[in-house]
């Protein structure tokens, strides 16, 4: 026979190989972030001078949702650094070159326009194929951008305080994470060994096993370089219809 | 005779009633008579419950019965079996992964969405990736127009998981969560693992070596054919029953022999317990025409629509 407290022992093990697994799986996210910290201790950052410096890209498939909204998916990715002067500084073309724009520029680059574009656009996100389209942001002259390397990585925002948040964000994870796997522990131990405060506990050990890999994949998803950070996008008519004509709202997917 | 009784298509589908008949056996047995509840019984549930899972990506593939209202009852029966809502596989499996990617980007139960240098926790901890990346997927393909019956069966089906399993632990919590869940989350696990192990290492780019095909004869017997993988994905509606040949004629004479193994415990053992690293990726030197895979997607798309 497998006595509960066998059975309950083994449990607890597979749940903190997990807990420990998805700590580890972030550590190794954080590792990469403080290694664009470290590289970006030579950043340069300056205004563009003349032309435009680089351009990302990401090629994307809009459907037809059942609520009369496009969604949008991403496929991929593109950066190209066409070279250029940032202050005094010469910046080589590379087409290896990651390109990292701000949040707010790639979203206004993803909107809709007007309820003409979205009417012709959603016609054909109906059939099977989708809508296909590609959204584009330039570096131009006159932007402010920060440069690692030699022209490794291009921004338009300062790389190396954002790889520092996300990676305090990364950080605060792990223990938290552990401490509540910890905490469903000592709940599930309680005295008197499978009562009703071991039964609630048992209870927050299967929510913690069953949520923390969720929460741990939207953590790792959110600290993805921002050249392939998902950008998705849902154009909705029901938005445009009541914000008037041009200004769309174009709000992130999940 | 057990077909016509059954209902289902074809005579060798009375197998897969039987695995799964087989499982909630072992369940009903472990929960209902404490004498059940050993070594034997919870690993014989845990292993039959991963072939459910088998059984529920077939039915999938394929629907087993001949009635409609069959197919769909059958899938609430896998759903409770794995705990989690068994049509899933439809946009995971059949539209993403069998074209290993989603529209460019990496299929959702992709090998590389883990990288320890030390393999055997990459093999662990892959079904923590790759399933929330499998849910948040379906329920982004779930919003899609023309989803609405997937999306009322997806519900009705979680509904049913999870009820029936709250049932049981409201009736007897350390029961139900010994002998019920923990074999129902073992055998969905593990059928999220074999992802990993039926393409780690493989080059999805390629026609004929994108797959490891496990070919001993007892497994498969039990594994439903599904260690011919690559006729699988290349011919996914082909029924499983018929793989075993087709692997010997379409795909042993095209395909890296490497990729045949004799045996999955022993590349188990040898990939993830005698070493500590992980084995390289091959690079395929086939520079084809993937124009059949294209096709092959666009036809999975359009029968999904239907």
């Amino acid at each position: 026979m497998l006595s509960r407290e066998i059975m309950g022992i083994a449990c607890l093990g597979v749940l903190w190989v997990t807990a420990l697994l998805v700590a580890a799986a972030t550590w190794q996210d954080f590792r990469d972030l403080r290694a664009i910290v470290r590289r970006a201790r030579k950043m340069i950052e300056g205004v563009v001078k003349d032309g435009d410096l680089a351009e990302w890209s990401v090629e994307q498939t809009g459907r037809a949702t059942d609520d009369d909204a496009i969604a949008f998916h991403d496929r991929a990715f593109h950066s190209e650094i066409f070279g250029g002067k940032v202050g005094d500084t010469e910046i080589a073309a590379n087409d290896g070159g990651e390109v990292w724009i701000d949040e707010k520029a790639r979203e206004e680059a993803a909107g809709c326009g007007d309820v003409t574009t979205y009417d012709a656009a959603h016609a054909i996100a109906r059939k099977a194929k989708g809508f296909a389209r590609t959204v584009r942001v330039r570096v131009r002259a006159g932007q402010r951008v920060w440069v690692i390397g030699d022209g490794e990585i291009v921004a338009t925002f300062d790389p190396r305080a954002w790889a520092s948040r996300k990676s305090f964000v990364l950080l605060s994870f792990i223990p938290i994470e552990l401490a509540l796997c910890a905490a469903a522990t000592r709940l599930a131990l309680s005295l008197p060994r499978f009562g009703t405060m071991s039964v609630i506990g048992a209870v927050a050990c299967i929510a913690f096993f069953l949520g923390v890999t969720p929460v741990a994949v939207t953590l790792r998803e959110s600290v993805r370089r921002p050249h392939e950070a998902f950008l998705r996008t849902v154009w909705s008519r029901k938005a445009l219809a009541t914000s008037g004509v041009a200004a769309v709202a174009s709000r992130p997917d999940a | 005779m057990l077909q016509r009784v059954l209902g289902v298509k074809y005579a060798s589908d009375v197998r897969q009633v039987w695995t799964v008949a087989t499982y909630y056996t072992l369940l009903l047995s472990m929960y209902f008579v404490p004498q059940c509840r050993n070594i034997v019984f919870l690993a014989a549930a845990c292993a039959f419950s991963f072939l459910s899972a088998v059984v529920g990506h077939n039915t999938l593939h394929q629907g087993m019965f001949a009635s409609k209202r069959m197919n769909m009852v059958w899938r609430y029966v896998l759903s409770f079996g794995g705990l989690f809502p068994i049509s899933a596989v439809i946009p995971s499996h059949n539209l993403v992964h069998h074209h290993f990617d989603d529209d460019g980007q990496p299929d959702w139960a992709a090998p590389e969405h883990v990288r320890f240098k030390w393999n055997l926790l990459n093999i662990v901890h892959f079904p923590n990736v790759a399933g929330p990346l499998t849910f948040n997927g379906v329920q982004r393909w779930a919003r899609l127009a023309g989803k609405g019956e997937f999306r009322k069966q997806y519900t009705r089906e979680l509904v049913f998981a999870f009820g029936l399993t709250g049932v049981l632990l409201v009736w007897d919590f350390w029961t139900a969560l010994f002998f019920v869940v923990v074999p129902q989350l073992w055998g969905a696990r593990w059928f999220l693992r074999i992802n990993i192990i039926q393409h780690d290492g493989c080059d999805t780019t390629t026609e004929w070596n994108h797959s490891r095909n496990f070919v001993g004869k007892i497994f498969n017997w039990f594994m439903m054919n599904n260690g011919y993988h690559t006729i699988h994905h290349n011919r996914a509606g082909m029924h499983w029953s018929e793989l075993a040949k087709a692997h010997e004629k379409e795909v042993v004479p095209r395909m890296d022999p490497t990729l045949d193994e004799p045996s999955m415990l022993w590349y188990l053992a040898r990939t993830y317990l005698l070493r500590f690293s992980r084995p390289a990726k091959r690079v395929g030197n086939e520079h084809e025409d993937m124009a059949a895979r294209l096709t092959r997607k666009a036809q999975a798309e359009n029968d999904a629509l239907a």
